[in-house]
């Protein structure tokens, strides 16, 4: 049981390492909490879903290998043009009259409740499945059973960790990225445009909430609400890795995903997403700079 | 013209490179400067004094683009640099005209290595020519060798005093013809606050001319050719260094004698 449960933890972990890890790109250049993080996931699920529809209802239920990827290439393009849009539209107005924390709050809680409105509008509130053929028998790994898609979903968010964190560290947007994070004044005084900046951390968090959103769908059913919970436990792992912290929300992600299945071990599963929220609380008590935290 | 020809009008005439004219700034309804003006000549350090919240810090944040980020306004006036205006241009715009700026407080970026920070202050020339890059940075190494032993630490752990060092380092790392800087001497130990203004002479030596603000009047005084004493907003005195810190009221008000 337990080696099960470390992979399931695992799995979900990835999930929410991803969405943490966009939500903290872009917390970093804005310094708010952009809920409508959470729609972004939901829509790439979505736009992918839509591309891969066609196929879907096939006699066979197989979906080629062309349709797939230029599902994802749709899924995830479409994501990070989201995020833009957001941005252009509601928060760049918004800063250009200095609006405070709290109004870009309830506006990214505005947006995502429209966005998720508009998903349910188009699609139709009831669970979509984008996963297709037969069920295959899993491999037996160390006494847990794992699934060609769980290895691709940690392969893949795997990969997406470690290409942003060399992202970060390495080029010359990354650095940017960092100094407007460390210092906005400071960096505009070295001649870095910090709307351009902004710009990309929307792009490559969208981006990633996007790829998020497709690889859960391959696991399990897609439904316009989808993102809230997600949304949650991505700021949950925010906060537990050390808000605003890159290697953090990647740490966040894993540890909350492990906890929250190693915990129903003992009690129900129904219990997951409280156990989430005591972990909160208890590193707000005890720790509120989280684990990879400064200050 | 031959280029000794030029040699010649450029010693006849100071060249001036900064001009400040008539400008009248606003926070919301509060007036900060009443139509000021004030001119920096090429090759000068010009200092800006008087007491606190005279406005220096404003005039300097009206000059390079900053002004918006606090929510202040030039209402009336202009700023010119090398003939051509340059109000209202922001900040990261301004780094490419050859004006370079040490804010208030340093601000260097904290969790940033200390070659981080200074390749950052070449960030618009960065993967341009990396050659050039290692090229500024050892003269930035000459001028502040603690910041060569230092390089792989973060800035954030760095004392006051270097990262002082750090922030003028990073300004001089795109060759500024024009530097601007905030209170160096704000935060330092004494005998950092004459290192500091050591360096900025020898900068100036090199070539880059200097429009710094300071509490520190003396010091200031000591080390510009020429100063503006500010007060409540407009300008009270203009003189040279020298002449200032032998005048009667600037000894009173400022100099504590
Ligand atoms: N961001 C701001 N908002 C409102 N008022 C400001 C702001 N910054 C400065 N002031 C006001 O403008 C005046 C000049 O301030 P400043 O230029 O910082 O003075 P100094 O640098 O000479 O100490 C002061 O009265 C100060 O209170
Ligand atoms: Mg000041």
């Amino acid at each position: 049981m337990i080696p099960q449960l470390i992979v399931n933890g695992i799995i979900a972990g990835s999930i929410y390492a991803l969405v943490a890890l966009g939500f903290t790109v872009i917390y970093r250049t804005v310094k708010f909490f952009h809920f409508a993080h959470g729609v972004v996931y939901t829509a790439g699920a979505y736009l992918a879903y839509t591309v891969a529809r066609e196929q879907l209802s096939d006699v066979s239920g197989q979906v080629s290998i062309f349709v797939w990827i230029f599902a994802v290439f749709v899924g995830v393009v479409g994501a990070g043009a989201l995020g833009v849009v957001i941005n252009k539209l509601v928060y760049y107005p918004l800063r250009q009259r200095k609006a405070s924390n709290l109004i870009f709050l309830l506006a990214s809680f505005g947006v995502f409740i429209f966005i998720q409105n508009l998903i349910a509008l188009i699609y139709g509130n009831q669970i979509l499945t984008l996963r297709t053929g037969p069920i295959k028998e899993g491999h037996h790994f160390l006494g847990a059973v794992i699934t060609d898609i769980q290895i691709l979903i940690l392969v893949v968010s795997g990969l997406l960790l470690v290409i942003l964190w060399l992202f970060i560290q390495r080029t010359k947007l990354g650095k940017a990225m960092r100094a407007v994070s460390d210092d906005p004044i400071a960096a505009s005084v070295v001649g870095i445009n910090p709307e351009k900046t902004i710009l990309a951390s929307f792009v490559i968090g969208s981006v990633l909430a996007g790829a998020a959103g497709i690889l859960i769908s391959l696991e399990t059913n897609i439904e316009p609400t989808m993102g809230f919970s997600v949304l949650l436990k991505g700021i949950i792992a925010s906060i537990i890795g050390g808000i605003g912290s890159i290697p953090g929300a990647m740490f966040g992600g894993f540890f909350l995903g492990l906890a929250e299945n190693l915990g129903i071990w003992k009690i129900s599963a129904g219990w997951k997403d409280s156990i989430a929220f005591a972990i909160l609380i208890i590193f707000l008590l005890v720790r509120p700079r989280g684990i990879l935290g400064t200050k | 013209m031959t280029d000794n020809q030029l040699q010649i009008t450029n010693n006849q005439l100071p060249m001036t490179l900064l001009q400040v004219q008539d400008l009248t700034v606003y926070y919301g309804m509060v007036q900060a400067l009443n139509n000021i003006s004030l001119v920096v000549n090429e090759g000068e350090i010009v200092a800006l004094i008087g007491p606190n919240g005279a406005g220096k810090s404003t005039a300097l944040k009206a000059i390079c683009g900053l002004l918006k980020a606090t929510e202040g306004e030039i209402k009336t006036g202009d700023v010119t640099f090398r003939g051509k205006s340059i109000k209202n241009v922001p900040p990261h715009d301004l780094v490419k005209k050859g004006i370079s700026l040490v804010p208030e407080g340093r601000r260097v970026f904290p969790t940033m290595t200390v070659l981080e920070n200074l390749e950052m202050g070449f960030y618009t020339q960065f993967s341009v020519d990396s050659s050039q890059l290692s090229d500024r940075l050892n003269k930035v190494f000459d001028l502040f060798p603690v910041l060569k032993q230092r390089r792989k630490q973060r800035a954030g752990t760095l004392s006051s005093g270097e990262q002082q060092m750090l922030a003028i380092g990073r300004a001089l790392m795109l060759k500024p013809k024009l530097l601007l800087l905030d209170e160096p001497s704000l935060g330092l130990s004494p005998n950092y606050v004459e290192d500091v203004f050591e360096k900025i002479k020898e900068i100036n030596k090199n070539g880059t001319t200097v429009l710094l603000v300071e509490q520190n009047a003396r010091m200031a005084l000591e080390y510009a050719d020429r100063g503006y004493v500010f007060k409540i907003g407009e300008i009270a005195l203009e003189d040279t260094g020298k002449n200032l810190l032998g005048n009667d009221e600037v000894r009173r008000s400022f100099l504590g004698e």
